[in-house]
């Protein structure tokens, strides 16, 4: 434990711009606006750019933790928890990410928000949401993440519903809101489970180090399950529990229900909540409490298992999808349980890794995506574009990287990183007793990186080769767009092209070209004699090498070429028919939530309502009132205002407990 | 001579405080009258001096001075800070409001400069002769504040009720005090403790002595006159009366009571805070419920309060004669502290919502009926949202301070329960007093809110022309609601030194 | 005649009569006059306790005294201005017209 002074400026700066842009903005001009909101998260990349450059002196291998404790925040009983920040090369690879990524976005937004009647309240929201996100990860105690964690759901639903005159907007943002309570009540309840064993240990603390330190001791522990019987691990049911938080904020299923509808939202919005920070914070609070799961096999093959079948599930929802940004909505969910996977086979580094190359990707994608909305009038239907390479030169090119960098393209960012996470399966499934199981998850994962590749060459190609499919008018108003929106995109597309190079694969950098394996590698149990399994990584890389580039060569052709044998297979053949209205129609999840889960709660609640509601508590509360107007007014006149009457009351008063204490001392 | 100066030092800031009353004083009668908007800020440099000076011997551990006479420790430097915050920003509210009133006169600094440093004095007493007398300092300066302005009948009636009953009470606690002296020869708080045996005399003054502390810091049944003065005497006198009489009051309760009759003695006296503090709560709590006169409503609600503070003291009571049970010792500061704290988050509620009410309705009069409050959020956002503030701190909701204050008490109530229960002492009188508090303090949100409904869901009334508030009332509302919200988001520090505070009393 | 016990009898009777005054009577100087019956009668206490305690050193009830005579003096000088605005205010020292505040 180092102390440290300079933390607390990270995520204060975007409060600052929170608060300048959020009281004073009405008086701004729009210019001061965009520059404040962009000159704080800038000036938190550069505060946590100095702590990295503190990091590096001390050697990347040190582990090492900066701390500031700002002050006592809550002291209850035993327990205090501090309002205080820590700082170790976990939080600072994602503090880098999202202050940089962030201001990136902040700058792309200045062009993208240039016509919008507010400004001053998006960026308020923007900042607000920086600000969040960043006591989330710099928090020193779980309390105070779950406050970022609040934090970031409130901005989440703030700037979903931010153009909330439209009714659908609005409905979205109560939707992302309600799936989040559901997921916070999870990890509400790990944190309590958590200050429960903590207090009874004697270590009434609620900071990380602490937990990581002790919650483990508690493997043993198990609780016996009332109703079904049989019993639970204590340690599985906290990380099942606080899994159900993750779940709910990283939109893993059953909860990831609310992202495709939470697209309503500006586009940079979505690039920065919904791609690259927000959603990836569960992924951060399993590695954060890493210890912990390690001490739960069983919860971390909930979590793999959980991770693998959400990313092949989205992924092949998003093949069929025709608006732009639900397919990379699915795709988001999609790389999301690929995290989800790297942390299930306890990879927690490779999953960390494959965040950060996908902020950049999906940060990438996100605001080409905008961009081409920017010019498009707005448009999100693929079906309606086409071509538009000719226009948006330097858009596509971006877009066209980023998109090889997701699809795992050798050498592009995203092919590292996928890749370390199915190598790490598959290592798993060859070391480990229940292999089968996590061979079933490789299988899994090579399939949905077929699918990733496919979706998102379908999208390049629907969106910007082929002949224009857009009206006349519409094709005059096309234009590349604004340079502040067009720098971000270079630069995002240049670190998702050469991002990977943080952490070359053991097989071909042979540990020497890996730093960013060496900053998270305290995380990372060791690996059984990886020197025998050379031939099986080599394989793997192989494998998905040719799987990528075969899916997107078999998307470039049929999107190119073969679009109407296509959709004559989808449409006549009785067994593609089938999978592609299950697809199309995201397997009728909504609708069978609304019947199953939405409908039943709702008339329950009907009943509950007019039932418990209207005649047992309306009727005592009334009943109370009744009694207390009743009392009151006997009380009232007895306040007659006569001083007379008064001196009697005090006379009384002094009769009552004099003769109380005389007959006390008679006794 | 120099001796005695020397060894008047430490009692430098109540010193500071009367010296400020008597220039406030000279400054009135010799300037000219339209030099008198200067006034209050003779009061608020006096204050300002005071405070440091203060400030200057806390943590120093405790002075003696004048052959015991005065203590001077955590405690009594604790509540004179409180009374030094509320003495300052009652000067605040003050400029422009004692103009519109009429009484802009040297007096009225000078009385609440005078009334503060009686209360000061009455927190470091350490001999029932200068407990007396600074009691009395306080209290004749508190009931020509109450009349101040004098042309009108309200306050004229307030002034008359509270100075009769004020004295009637006075003549009981003297008589107390008499009894105290015949039955132990002494009238030094430290040395009655130190008296073995019981006589009925020494039980008796005790009586006594509850029931007029208890007059003064408007317990029932002996907080008749409370609903009367507040709402007659004008709003920031009114807000004086509420916070810093109630401290001084009360630190002068817990001082005489928690170190002339600590340990055992305890059996005696908590019943009947037990019935005097359920019986305030009532009483406060449910009679508020129906009155339409803001003012008149926060009377009732202060008297509510006191019934919590009360709480605490009984907690203190309960612990205190149980000596044997293990850990029960090591509760009574934190609860001690917890009551100190309420007295802090009390101050800037109180405070703040009697500024807002100085606010002009109509010309002459205070913002007062719910009628004066209908639509308050359309014509003053910013005052309307303060408002909303204090009211929902004081309905003890969180994030407020308001709300942690509350929680310190019941929590010390219901600790005390469980260590009883916990070494088989089958006595629930704590939990039943938390339990009846909570449910007191629910009906309490019943008419907090419905202020803030008025204030956010009516349509303004035409005919309330506003006057600007001054910038002295601006600043009051703004810092008052901070503080609030910063006693209710980070307690911890706060209550340490509320904590600190009672180690004088309670260790 | 003059023992310790009868003054303290006195004093207490006098306290009561005091007492009584302030509750009974309506005209307000009355009522400060019973008030001041009442602090007399305390003054009566301290004596005579002073007197019982002369030996135990100390002469704090002697003290006493002298500060409650000061101190009722400057109470009865404040009443008598209230009591002289409220009479301009409403030509009349009736307690029981003191009833605009009520409930």
């Amino acid at each position: 434990m180092i102390e440290n002074n300079t933390i607390f400026l990270i995520p204060l700066m975007p409060l600052v711009g929170f608060l300048i842009n959020g009281l004073l903005g009405k008086g701004l001009r729009r210019s001061t606006i965009g520059m404040v909101a962009c000159a704080m998260p800038v000036i938190s990349f550069a505060v946590a750019l100095s702590l990295f450059i503190k990091f590096s002196q001390f050697g990347l291998e040190c582990d090492l933790t900066f701390r500031q404790i700002m002050i006592p925040w809550i002291g209850v009983g035993s327990i205090g928890v501090p309002f205080g920040f820590a700082v170790d090369h976990l939080t600072i690879a994602m503090t880098l990410m999202i202050t940089g990524v962030g201001s990136l976005i902040h700058i792309y937004a200045t062009g993208y928000m240039s016509h919008d009647r507010s400004p001053e309240r998006f960026f308020a929201y923007m900042n607000l949401f920086m600000f969040s996100m960043l006591v989330l990860v710099l928090a020193d105690n779980i309390l105070l993440m779950f406050v970022g964690w609040e934090g970031v759901g409130l901005c989440s639903y703030l700037l979903i519903g931010y153009w909330y005159e439209d009714i659908l907007n609005a409905k979205a943002g109560k939707k992302a809101f309600v799936t989040n309570r559901v997921g916070d009540f999870g990890f509400l309840l790990g944190i309590l489970l958590i200050f429960a064993l903590m207090t009874g240990n004697g270590t009434p603390s609620l900071s990380f180090a602490k937990i990581n330190e002790v919650i483990p001791k508690f493997a043993p522990v198990t609780y016996e399950v009332p109703v079904i019987g049989g019993s639970i691990g204590a340690v599985t049911l906290i990380c099942l529990l606080l899994f159900v938080g993750a779940a709910g904020k990283s939109a893993q299923i059953p909860l990831y229900v609310w992202l495709p509808d939470a697209m309503a939202r500006p586009t940079p919005v979505s690039a920065l909540i919904h791609a690259a920070t927000m959603v990836t914070s569960g992924v951060y609070m399993i590695a954060r409490l890493a210890p912990v799961f390690m001490a739960s096999p069983a919860a971390l093959s909930v979590v793999a298992t959980i991770g693998a079948v959400t990313a092949l599930f989205a992924a092949t929802i998003a093949v069929t999808q025709n608006d732009i940004k639900k397919v990379l909505a699915y795709s988001t969910i999609s790389q999301l349980g690929y995290m989800f996977l790297a942390m299930g086979v306890a990879a927690f580094g490779a999953g960390i890794f494959h965040l950060i190359t996908h902020a950049f990707f999906k940060a990438c994608l996100f605001l080409c995506a905008g961009s081409v909305m920017h010019a498009m009038a707005g448009e999100l239907d693929m079906q309606k574009m086409g071509g538009l390479r000719k226009w948006m030169p330097i858009t596509f090119w971006t877009m066209l990287v980023s998109t090889m960098a997701i699809s795992g393209w050798p050498l592009f960012a995203g092919f590292f990183s996928k890749d370390e996470i199915l190598w790490k399966t598959l290592e798993k499934g060859m070391t480990s007793q229940q292999g089968t199981l996590f061979y079933v998850l490789y299988g899994i994962g090579l399939l949905a990186a077929v699918f990733t590749a496919f979706y998102m060459f379908r999208l390049v190609v629907l969106t910007f080769l082929g002949k224009p499919r857009m009206s006349e008018e519409t094709q005059k108003h096309l234009h590349e767009s604004p340079s502040s929106m067009t720098i971000p995109l270079m630069i995002l597309a240049f670190l998702a092209a050469v991002g990977g190079f943080m952490w070359l694969p053991g097989v071909i950098g042979h540990g020497k070209f890996a730093w960013f394996h060496d900053f998270l590698a305290i995380r990372e149990p060791a690996a059984h004699g990886a020197h025998d399994m050379a031939g099986a990584e080599w394989t793997s890389l192989a494998l998905s090498v040719a799987l990528a580039l075969g899916a997107s060569g078999l998307s470039y052709l049929v999107y190119t070429r073969g679009r109407s044998a296509v959709e004559k297979l989808a449409k006549t053949v009785y067994l593609t028919r089938a999978m592609y209205r299950f697809s199309l129609n995201k397997y009728w999840v909504d609708e069978i939530y609304e019947a199953f889960v939405i409908k039943p709660i709702y008339y329950g609640s009907i009943a509950l309502w007019l039932f418990v509601d209207v005649v047992i508590i309306d009727g005592l509360v009334n009943l109370a009132g009744i009694l207390v107007k009743w009392g009151s007014t006997i009380f009232r006149n007895l306040q007659t205002g006569f001083i007379g009457s008064y001196a009697v009351t005090v006379l009384v008063g002094v009769l009552v407990v004099l003769w109380y204490l005389i007959l006390q001392v008679l006794k | 001579m120099e001796h005695l100066i020397a060894e008047m030092k430490p009692l430098s800031p109540v010193l500071i405080v009367f010296t400020g009353a008597l220039a406030a004083l000279l400054a009135g009668v010799f300037s000219k009258k339209e030099n008198s908007y200067a006034l209050p800020y003779i009061g608020i440099t006096t204050v300002a001096f005071a405070f440091v000076a203060l400030l200057n011997y806390w943590g120093r551990g405790m002075i003696w001075l004048l052959q015991g006479a005065i203590r001077i420790d955590s405690f009594g430097l604790y509540i004179s800070a409180i009374i030094l915050i509320a003495c300052l920003i009652t000067f605040l509210a003050s400029i422009g409001y004692a103009k519109r009133l009429g009484f802009e006169h040297g007096e009225y600094i000078s009385l609440l400069l005078f009334a503060s440093g009686g209360m000061m004095l009455l927190a470091m007493s350490a001999d029932l002769v200068t407990l007396f007398l600074s009691l009395e300092i306080m209290s004749i300066s508190i009931y020509a504040l109450a009349g101040m302005a004098r042309h009108r009948q309200k306050c004229n009636e307030a002034a008359l009720k509270y100075f009769i009953l004020g004295a009637f009470s006075t003549a009981f606690l003297l008589f107390g005090i008499a009894l105290i002296y015949g039955a132990t020869a002494s009238t030094k708080i430290h040395a009655i403790a130190q008296v073995q045996g019981l006589k009925p005399l020494l039980v008796a003054g005790l009586g006594m002595l509850i029931v007029g502390f208890g007059f003064k810091v408007g317990a029932a049944p002996f907080h008749v006159w409370v609903p009367d003065a507040y709402e007659g005497a004008p709003a920031t006198v009114t807000g004086f009366m509420a916070v810093a009489v109630k401290a001084a009051g009360f630190a002068a309760l817990l001082r005489v009571i928690l170190i002339a009759f600590p340990g055992t003695w305890a059996e005696y006296w908590w019943p009947v805070f037990w019935a005097v503090a359920l019986l305030t709560m009532f009483l406060g709590n449910i009679i508020a419920v129906f009155q339409k006169n803001v003012k008149r409503m926060l009377a009732y609600s202060g008297i509510a309060h006191t019934g919590y503070i009360l709480i605490g003291l009984v907690s203190l009571g309960i612990a205190g004669s149980e000596p044997y049970i293990p850990g029960m010792k090591a509760l009574m500061n934190p609860i001690a502290g917890g009551m100190l704290f309420y007295l802090l988050a009390y101050t800037f509620m109180t405070l703040g919502a009697f500024a807002v009410i100085s606010l002009a309705a109509r010309d002459e009069d205070d913002l007062e009926t719910l009628d004066d409050f209908s639509g308050l959020s359309q014509r003053k956002p910013v005052v309307a949202l303060a408002m909303a503030v204090f009211l929902i701190s004081m309905a003890g909701v969180p994030p407020f301070g308001g709300f942690i204050a509350k929680f310190y008490v019941f929590k010390g109530a219901i600790d005390v329960q469980g260590m009883l229960l916990a070494s088989g002492v089958k006595e629930y009188h704590a939990l039943a007093l938390a339990i009846l508090g909570i449910i007191t303090s629910m009906f309490s949100v019943y008419y907090y809110l419905r202020v803030v409904w008025f204030m956010y869901f009516r349509e303004p009334l035409e005919d309330r022309p506003s006057v600007a508030p001054s910038w002295g009332l601006h600043f009051v509302i703004f810092a008052s609601s901070v503080a609030i919200v910063v006693l209710g988001i980070l307690p911890s520090g706060f209550f340490s030194v509320a904590s600190r505070g009672a180690e004088a009393l309670v260790r | 005649m003059f023992t310790v016990d009868n003054c303290l009898v006195l004093s207490a009777v006098l306290f009561a009569i005091g007492v009584f005054g302030v509750i009974a009577r309506r005209n307000l100087l009355v009522i400060l006059m019973s008030i001041e019956v009442m602090l007399n009668a305390v003054n009566l206490a301290f004596m005579s306790f002073a007197r019982q305690h002369a030996f135990e050193g100390g002469n704090a009830g002697q003290i006493f005294v002298l500060i409650v005579m000061a101190v009722a003096a400057a109470e009865a000088a404040v009443g008598l201005a209230i009591l002289l605005a409220f009479f301009r205010n409403r030509q009349t020292a009736d307690a029981d017209e003191a009833n605009l505040m009520k409930n």
